[in-house]
């Protein structure tokens, strides 16, 4: 495993974004990194073009396995997000794509007002409503999906 | 290469009691492996085989494909930090660095002085007076000047402070990074392990009831909270329950499939104390052990 | 810390290409008790050194039956070196590391626990072989000046003071205390061990009669070379000279007197540097070939005694480090 060997290193070509970690979320660790790094790009700490952290310094202030950043890296390609180039590091390409706020407040009504409403009208709690999304999301192929644990209000 | 040890029905045999009995098991070369068992399962004796100093009863213990432990190539090739951290019976830490560069033809004196400065701990400082963390951090130090291909630790953490800790593992995981370096440490502490490690292998009693890669072993198992009737209802005969609850009470019950299950919106995921804890509680019944 | 070092495990490292480097290392770690030994041994030559000045000549002493009370106690401290030795350099060698365990951390080092072993041995055995040179030669040049007169108590001083008797029985004691250390793998254990074994071998030495029967043994088996007066099986009397402190002395059916035993005439003839008359008072002589300091024959010393007992030593202490794990790693922790 011989990641992100740096060939003509720059001191002070830090790149813009760090990661942090929440371990007590039962998130998963590559996810948690994905959606950093969807989020610095909405946000606009990160732009196209701009070098990931090697993964070298990642795994040392994180305390993670290079696996874990390297599944991260790789679920950003393949999403398109982001592309690795040999020897010198891991950029930026394009931005995910975003919703837009109308968008997204259509998307959560029709969920609130339409399924939600029968499962709750069921019977299933909260516990169970993330459940079954997650099974169901798992079985249908979505591997990117986040498990969730616990309940969590 | 592909394996940096392979172990083939190694068991060891003391006086009066068995240590190890029939562990198989490979650890991939460039792996972090967690070694996980309770006090006196096995996990200081599965180390000292695999660091050549001692030799297995029964079974073989390959290191890098083809290599025997203790035999001149491998002990060039693996470090070993034993647990206290021991080093020489040297007076100084300074002493300490320059008997560990006679040692070996492999030694990066300066990186070792650097990394002791790092930690301040003092060149003229006489070893028996180095706090227990401090001996281990010293301990730590001779055996990554050495830039082995494989290390390994025997509980590493437990004398050293949380923040130490960290960027301890911060720093082997940057190792890992940079290069093909293979990481066996043992731990009875479960909970950070999922963080760093690759692979994972529980003793339990001497045997080695779980070994593979941790990913797929969270892939094969699954948690489903009911009574044992429920349980085997909805596993429909494709797992086989590990927990031992109390098989009335709607405890939650670690499942292992052989397939992964899919769509079953009953069982939930497995985390790996989850695991852990399950097998380490389960009664040996000789149901095997999982090996990828 | 990087792994920018060039990996060796292709070339193959011999001896020679550990040697330089290891060396150095254990110097370091032992230097407390290398100083020691240096100090102490040089300090006895030292002392022995200025008794040499004092003595004055040879022939002088023998006739006025002088005795130096210096060189008495010199040599008794230097008979018992071996013992310091074995119980203070050699029983902690291995039996420590092996108590605290940083023999975890010596046995899995690049060089290995055999050639770590070896070394470590090596340098001490050349120090001490080094050292005692000096020392027995001064201590047996005075002691060859002084009468025999003092009985069966000089003989062992000199016999275990001269400069190959000296060095073999400080290795020996080395090697004693470190294979009992690797036995034993505890520190307390082998010191008692350590010394009740030095005090066993001491005991067998001195007690006159078994150790010259012994040593007797080899020396009807061992050649002699110098003409002289014939004794039984093939060998001679030696040249009847100061030397004649390492015969032994023995009636006519083989049975070894001690010097205290001779009678009156028996000794006088002695004195009088007349070898036929010994046969003549009932003396029979075996030449001492086995211990005779000035005989090209010291050789035989080493052959006959010292170096077989010098290498099942090591080879036991290897054994004892080898493949037997069982004896040396046990569980630590309930």
């Amino acid at each position: 495993m011989k990641l992100d060997k740096e060939v003509n290193s720059t001191h002070g070509d830090q790149s813009p974004i760090r990661f942090r970690l929440n371990t007590s979320s039962g998130v998963p660790t590559y996810v948690q990194l994905v959606i950093q790094v969807e989020q610095a790009l909405r946000i606009g700490y990160l732009n196209v073009g701009d070098r990931l952290p090697r993964i070298k310094e990642v795994v040392e202030s994180l305390a993670i396995n290079p696996n874990t950043v390297l599944k991260a890296y790789r679920q950003l390609e393949t999403k398109g997000i982001a592309a690795g180039r040999p020897g010198v590091g891991t950029f930026i390409v394009a931005s995910p794509p975003t919703l837009s706020a109308e968008a997204f407040e259509k998307l959560r009504q029709e969920f609130i007002d339409g399924w939600l409403e029968s499962a709750t009208k069921a019977g299933l709690d909260h516990a169970d409503i993330i459940t079954l999304i997650q099974s169901t999301l798992e079985s249908l192929g979505h591997s990117s999906s986040i498990r969730i644990e616990g309940v969590s209000q | 290469m592909t394996s940096a040890v392979q172990l083939e029905a190694v068991s060891r045999r003391f006086r009066r009691r068995t240590a190890l009995r029939s562990v198989t098991a490979t650890i991939p070369s460039g792996s972090v492996t967690a070694l996980v068992g309770s006090n006196g399962a096995g996990k200081t004796t599965l180390l000292n085989l695999v660091t050549g100093l001692l030799t297995p009863s029964t079974g073989a213990i390959s290191l890098f494909d083809h290599l025997a432990p203790g035999s001149l190539e491998a002990l060039g090739r693996v470090a070993y930090v034993a647990q206290d951290g021991p080093v020489s019976t040297s007076r100084t830490v300074g002493d300490a660095v320059h008997i560990a560069r006679a040692f070996n033809m492999l030694f990066d004196f300066d990186a070792a002085v650097v990394r002791l400065q790092r930690l301040d701990i003092d060149l003229k400082q006489r070893v028996s007076k180095l706090s227990g963390g401090q001996r281990a951090q010293l301990a730590i130090t001779l055996a990554l000047a050495r830039a082995p291909e494989l290390l390994v630790l025997d509980e590493p953490l437990s004398s050293l402070d949380p923040i130490a800790r960290r960027d301890l593992l911060g720093e082997l995981m940057g190792h890992c990074a940079e290069s093909d370096m293979t990481i066996i440490f043992s731990s009875h502490v479960i909970a950070e392990l999922e963080k760093i490690a690759s692979h994972l292998v529980l003793i339990k009693d001497g045997e080695a009831v779980v070994a593979g890669e941790i990913d797929e072993l969270l892939e094969h198992h699954r948690i489903f909270t009911g009574t044992a009737t429920e349980a085997g209802l909805v596993h429909d005969g494709h797992g086989s329950v590990i927990s031992q609850a109390h098989p009335l009470t709607l405890a939650p019950r670690v499942i292992r499939f052989a397939v992964p299950p899919t769509g079953n919106a009953l069982f939930a995921p497995v985390t790996l104390e989850d695991l852990a804890y399950a097998y380490l509680e389960h009664a040996p019944s000789g149901s095997g052990e999982l090996s990828k | 810390m990087t792994a920018t070092l060039t990996p060796t495990t292709a070339v193959p490292t011999t001896m020679t290409t550990w040697l330089p480097r290891l060396v150095p290392g254990i110097l370091r770690l032992h230097r407390t008790a290398l100083t020691s030994v240096a100090v102490i041994y040089l300090a006895f030559t030292a002392v022995a050194l200025t008794v040499v000045h004092q003595v004055g000549h040879p022939r002088a002493v023998i006739l006025a039956g002088q005795f130096n009370g210096t060189l008495y106690s010199v040599s008794t401290y230097v008979f018992y070196l071996p013992v310091l030795v074995a119980v203070f350099i050699g029983a902690p060698m291995f039996a420590r590391p092996l108590e605290t365990g940083t023999f975890r951390f010596a046995w899995t080092q690049g060089v290995g626990r055999r050639r770590l072993v070896a070394t470590t041995l090596i340098v001490f055995v050349f120090e001490l072989t080094v050292l005692s040179i000096p020392l027995g030669i001064v201590l047996s040049r005075l002691w060859f000046d002084l009468s025999p007169q003092f009985g069966g108590v000089w003989v062992n001083h000199h016999f275990f003071t001269n400069p190959w008797m000296l060095a073999y029985s400080s290795v020996i004691g080395l090697l004693v205390g470190a294979l009992l250390g690797v036995v034993f793998r505890r520190v307390l254990t082998t010191l008692a061990a350590t010394t009740a074994m030095m005090i066993a071998i001491y005991l067998w030495a001195t007690m006159v009669r078994f150790f010259q029967e012994t040593l007797l043994w080899f020396a009807q088996r061992m050649p002699s070379s110098y003409a002289g007066v014939p004794l039984r099986n093939g060998n001679y009397l030696a040249h009847y000279d100061y030397s004649s402190v390492n015969l032994y002395f023995t009636d006519r059916f083989g049975h070894v007197l001690s010097y205290p035993t001779l009678s009156q005439s028996q000794k006088l003839a002695l004195n009088q540097d007349n070898a036929s008359e010994l046969r003549r008072y009932g003396l029979h002589v075996w030449q001492g070939s086995l211990f005779h300091a000035q005989f090209h024959g010291f050789l035989m010393m080493w052959i006959g005694f010292g170096v077989v007992t010098v290498i099942a030593l090591v080879v036991a202490i290897f054994a004892f480090i080898g493949g037997n794990d069982r004896l040396l790693l046990r569980r630590r922790r309930p």
